[in-house]
């Protein structure tokens, strides 16, 4: 009788041992995991095609639970993107989108992370948007996104306007890519479908931060637009072209030469055309030094 | 003939009955629940395609589930009763091995169609909160039709799994060897599409794989059952309308796959001795 009840207290002192060391274990390994996963951001990253082999038929989930883990890692909205991590980004999309193709997460991942990055990537980014283009058939939007690079970042408009082409005969989509599309065709670039073409993405986005993002884009090319109209009248006003943007301010044209708010400087190059220095695009280290944050939500 | 079948029909429905018994299908169930009931709170974690993780939650667990049934439920229906001899009270019977084989058949299938019919209904519901939660982040073309049909086919395709195991159990002489073929039949068969659509990709020529290996992959795919084909959960995710006559050939296929199973089940089990 004595020898059960000590073993029946020893069986009770055990459980009670084991659940407090549950508690004091259980927040420091995950604090281990959360350190972990800072430094390496993806559990897996195997080849998408051996994925795609071993996932059985349940690729569809595999895609979610590897976004998942992409997610988590851009989950702090504090998180400034690291500029090591866009390549792995890219990648993992890419893994992502093989498993399946018509996963919108991703694109609008990757195209996020890339927008905010480096230009040089483009190309990448845009072989991806193509995938989301063949697969999502019904989708407008990624042919429309992918438009947008060509224009915006490779001044291909032949490219651009095939892509937009393509968007304008799907349903849904923005009512200006047609005619976008069009104006691509006709003229090596315009500033003014620059400033339609945002103020469309800016009408489909919701996350705030990209928002920011595209208005501050929006107001450097209306900037320029007015600029270069301001030209136009300084032409039919004096007929010939000024050398500096400073004379739109003393021919009374303009009350004062706009700031770029890329933080560049808006001149005329020598062929006689308005640009900035800035190229429309913060460098990596300019931001951080603003302190822009970003968010999870990139699309 | 109606003699027959009422033996048949007797004994589908003791399995039956044996079936929603097990402690295994309480686990099933559990399992299932949880996963459909997280389901629920999945969207928070996405930023669009939230219709399309919902649905592939929802599908991927009940076909997972009734994976597990037929795995672990019907092997024990199944293999134990020889395992064990309980058996003998069968056969001693006047119940011929092909109503055996016929009866354990159908009550497994039974009991998969009432678990799929339970866990597809939660699934639906799981979809349908995370729909109304966020209804701007389903594909405009979502279609319940696709859902259930994809539903459908996931139960097709765990009667032939069932027909597999049925089959395995026929001849083999303990059932853990049934549980092992079954799981590699069911691992080739769903992985063996994938094998041969990438074998067949541009890329796959710089492997330089040899033609008796390429050769080899056919043969397998000619042979075992190919579970691939009955997987609509892409269509049902995205909100794309199955092509009905691409379903009646898969299912057609599972049919007659089944019959084929089943034939030689009771073949080989009327051939077998009990001692």
């Amino acid at each position: 009788m004595g020898k059960q009840s000590v073993g029946k207290g020893l069986a009770l002192a055990l459980v009670v041992l084991g659940m407090a060391g549950q508690l004091w274990l259980a927040p420091k390994i995950h604090s281990i995991k959360v350190d972990q996963k800072k430094e390496r951001i993806f559990t897996v990253s195997l080849p998408g095609k051996l994925v795609k082999l071993v996932a059985l038929d349940f690729s569809g989930l595999i895609s979610d639970v590897l976004f998942l883990d992409l997610a988590v890692f851009f989950g702090d909205p504090n998180k400034k993107i690291d500029p090591r991590f866009i390549d792995r980004v890219l990648e993992l999309a890419e893994n992502i989108t093989l498993l399946d193709p018509r996963f919108q997460d991703p694109y609008y991942l990757a195209e996020a992370v890339v927008w905010e990055s480096d230009p040089k990537r483009i190309d990448r980014i845009n072989r991806l948007l193509e995938r989301a283009t063949r697969y999502r058939t019904w989708d407008g939007w990624f042919p429309f996104m992918q438009g947008f690079n060509h224009f915006f970042f490779r001044r291909d408009y032949h490219a651009a306007a095939r892509s937009l082409k393509i968007s304008s005969e799907r349903p849904g989509v923005p009512r200006l890519a047609a005619g976008l599309a069009t104006r691509m065709y006709q003229r090596s670039g315009s500033t003014l479908s620059a400033v339609l073409f945002l103020k469309e993405m800016l009408k489909r986005e919701k996350d705030p931060e990209r928002i920011e993002e595209f208005k501050l884009r929006l107001m450097a090319f209306y900037r320029l637009w007015v600029l270069e109209q301001a030209m136009d009248r300084f032409f039919a006003k004096y007929k010939r072209r000024p050398e500096r943007l400073e004379e739109l301010v003393s021919a009374g044209i303009i009350p004062a030469i706009p700031e770029d708010p890329y933080g560049g400087r808006f001149y005329i190059r020598k062929d006689g055309r308005v640009i900035t220095d800035s190229g429309f695009f913060k460098s990596f280290e300019a931001r951080k030094k603003k302190g822009s944050r970003r968010g999870k939500d990139g699309g | 003939m109606t003699v027959f079948l009422r033996k048949v029909a007797n004994l589908a429905r003791v399995t039956f009955l044996e079936g929603v018994r097990t402690r295994a299908l309480m686990g099933v169930f559990i399992f299932s629940g949880l996963m459909l009931f997280a389901n629920i709170s999945f969207g928070n974690f996405f930023m669009r395609d939230i219709g399309k993780v919902a649905v592939d939650v929802g599908l991927a667990t009940v076909s997972f589930a009734g994976v597990l049934l037929v795995v672990f439920v019907g092997i024990q229906l199944l293999a134990r009763d020889l395992d064990k001899k309980t058996v003998f009270v069968v056969i001693s019977r006047p119940v011929s091995r092909s109503q055996y084989i016929l009866g354990k058949y159908l009550g497994l299938l039974l009991l998969l169609a009432a678990s799929v019919a339970v866990l597809g209904a939660v699934a639906l519901g799981s979809v349908l909160v995370a729909k109304l939660q966020w209804p701007q982040y389903f594909p405009p073309s979502f279609s319940w039709v696709s859902v259930v049909l994809a539903l459908f086919s996931i139960f097709i395709a765990l009667a032939l799994l069932a027909a597999v195991t049925v089959f395995f159990a026929s001849f083999t002489t303990s059932s853990f060897l049934t549980l092992v073929l079954t799981c590699v039949v069911y691992l080739l068969g769903r992985s063996l599409e994938n094998l041969k659509t990438i074998l067949e990709l541009e890329g796959a020529k710089e492997l330089k794989l040899s033609p008796a290996f390429e050769k080899l992959v056919s043969f397998i795919y000619y042979l075992f059952p190919n579970f691939s084909a009955l997987d609509l959960s892409t269509f049902a995710a995205h909100g794309m309308a199955v092509d009905l006559s691409y379903l009646a050939f898969a299912v057609a296929y599972a049919l007659m796959y089944i019959t084929l199973l089943l034939a030689a089940a009771t073949l080989a089990f009327e051939r077998r001795e009990f001692l």
